[in-house]
């Protein structure tokens, strides 16, 4: 069964259409979700996590109409959400906030509430710090802070925007292994830059390019679209769209089809991904829509 | 929204986490908990409060005027504006940190969540309480003008309504410079109000609600219809507050309407 299902969903902000017709259905497991800057990433997961309201189109979350206020208060009981620049109060503690974030998501008991809180700072490695107040933690331990509060209170759907900015690579791989745990038997969207966290993590992508869904499917399809396109020469190729050299000297290019006699390689989720918003990628801009 | 996927995937069952009987109400005292304690450890709270007890401990009035302004007058002043701020910038910390930008996608309603900083302002009401309650067992026998319980009581109803109005102009008027604007305007209205003469009919010292009628030729106002007066005001700010964000707003609206007319009415009746 589909927990989230988005049909035709658009959204505009002045002039700027930040999604235009996004439709994808996503199940349990962990969901990636790909786009450049801008391309409208952050706006829809702000209307999975029921903070924004769609201006057309169709949102079941759960089995439910977020835009029925009953059952937008039923999900939200179940929704965790951590968004791309959450605002902390910084003169919490870690277990002050997170107990915040508790009572907010209506834990009511308070004894019982205090013991989840314990619980979800030691799954994100805080128990050390927990009564550091947050002012004096680092970007990467508020990132996790902020994981932690979305997981607080056993969600059924946790939606995660860009949750590894800012973490070292030690820190991306234990919140691989997190996610992954957390994916069992629940839904995650994770809204993320890394490529590499999809391939690992995700057995189903969407990829949003100017407020559409650009590809829906599994990173393996995804990177099939890629056989055949990516080719190692000694210089740059002028029928690449990308190139860059390897550590083993070569040239790797990424291009619409590769020349004739060149040497082609297998792709990566990367590389289907460039190629599939590349221009985007290339340009280093959002173009029309908004993130 | 519409769409042939309205049908799609039935509500799944729920885990058991959530609130109780009691409803999201039972939340409200954990949450003003937290309130209460960034109010107390606010600075420009315990400014105040640290020129209230200098005023008092340090520099101890010794004059029966200025005893009895100390003990009823005196700590509105010092404690109540910083009360004001104070409560107004915790009120407005999660809008003014973006934490409101994703929690408003938590399920306490903000009905909820605007009743906890309401009730947290009692929490520096009480504390000048206590110490207005101290100073005047220190000062006992040396007062030399009698001041009555429902002077004594006005002090941390005053202490409070400062902290309600912080939270309502939080709510109502959630922009930069408007609390700022809204203490200065009080203030002033205070001033010309209470100005030398001709007191506009409607200002008159504390102090000559006393017994004793220190100041010759007044008739004592009732510090009873004060109180009254008071707490009107108190409802009414707090009724202020949950505008906004109640689902019937007819309610607050009413409530406001009927403390409004009874400030009023005990303002008038409160005069000499």
């Amino acid at each position: 069964m589909s927990t989230i299902r988005v049909a035709e969903v658009t959204k505009s902000f002045g002039r700027t259409r930040a999604l235009d017709g996004v439709t994808f259905d996503a199940g349990q497991g962990v969901t990636g979700l790909l786009g450049p800057n801008g391309a409208g990433k952050t706006t829809l997961l702000r209307m999975l996590a029921t903070v924004l309201a769609p201006d057309g189109g169709s949102l079941r979350l759960l089995g439910r109409n977020p835009q029925d206020p009953d059952d937008r208060l039923e999900i939200r009981r179940h929704l965790g959400y951590l968004p791309q620049e959450p605002g902390f109060h910084r003169s919490f503690t870690v277990f002050e906030f997170i107990d915040y974030v508790g009572i907010l998501k209506e834990l009511t008991d308070r004894r019982s509430r205090h013991d989840e809180v314990r619980r979800v700072i030691d799954v994100v490695g805080l128990a050390d710090v927990a009564g550091r107040r947050i002012r004096a933690l680092s970007g990467g331990m508020k990132r996790r802070v902020g994981v932690g509060q979305a997981l607080l209170g056993d969600p059924e759907l946790v939606v995660l925007d860009e949750p590894t900015a800012g973490l070292d690579p030690e820190q991306r791989l234990r919140f691989r292994d997190l996610v992954s745990r957390v994916g069992e038997g629940r839904s995650v969207l994770l809204s993320t830059h890394q490529t590499e966290d999809v391939a690992a993590l995700c057995p189903h992508v969407v990829v949003i390019d100017r407020g559409r869904v650009a590809f829906d499917g599994s990173p393996a399809a995804l990177t099939a679209t890629a056989a055949g396109r990516v080719w190692l020469e000694p210089t740059r190729s002028p029928a690449a769209r990308l190139a860059w050299r390897t550590a083993d000297g070569d040239m790797r290019n990424i291009g619409d089809e590769a020349p004739i006699g060149a040497t082609t390689v297998s792709p990566t989720l990367e590389d289907a991904y460039l190629l599939l918003v590349g221009d985007a990628v290339t340009s280093g801009t959002g173009r029309t829509a908004a993130a | 929204m519409s769409g042939d996927l309205m049908t799609a995937g039935r509500p799944r069952t729920t885990r058991p986490l959530r609130v109780g009987g009691s409803g999201p109400w039972a939340l409200v005292p954990d949450l003003a908990r937290i309130h209460a304690v960034r109010i107390l450890r606010h600075p420009v709270f315990l400014l105040g409060l640290l020129w209230y007890l200098l005023a008092l401990f340090v520099n101890a009035p010794s004059k029966p005027y200025d005893q009895y302004t100390m003990l009823t007058a005196l700590p509105v002043f010092l404690v109540g504006i910083p009360v004001f701020v104070a409560v107004n910038l915790v009120a407005t910390s999660s809008r003014r940190a973006g934490v409101d930008d994703w929690t408003g996608g938590l399920p306490l309603p903000a009905l909820h969540r605007t009743a906890a900083p309401l009730v947290a302002s009692a929490a520096p009401a009480v504390v000048v309480a206590a110490i207005d309650a101290m100073a005047y067992v220190s000062f006992d026998g040396s007062v030399d003008i009698d001041v009555l319980r429902t002077q004594l009581a006005c002090v941390p109803v005053a202490v409070l309504g400062a902290g309600l109005l912080g939270v309502a102009v939080a709510r109502l008027l959630p922009w930069p410079g408007a609390p700022l604007a809204v203490a200065v305007g009080l203030v002033a209205a205070n001033y010309w109000v209470s100005g030398p003469r001709p007191y506009l009919g409607a200002y008159c010292d504390f102090v000559v609600w006393s017994k004793n009628d220190v100041i010759p030729a007044r008739v004592p106002g009732s510090s009873s219809w004060h109180l009254t007066y008071l707490v009107a005001l108190c409802g009414l700010a707090a009724a202020g507050a949950l505008l906004p964000v109640a689902r019937r707003r007819w309610l607050p609206f009413a409530a406001g309407a009927g403390l409004g007319v009874a400030a009023l009415v005990a303002g008038a009746l409160q005069l000499p």
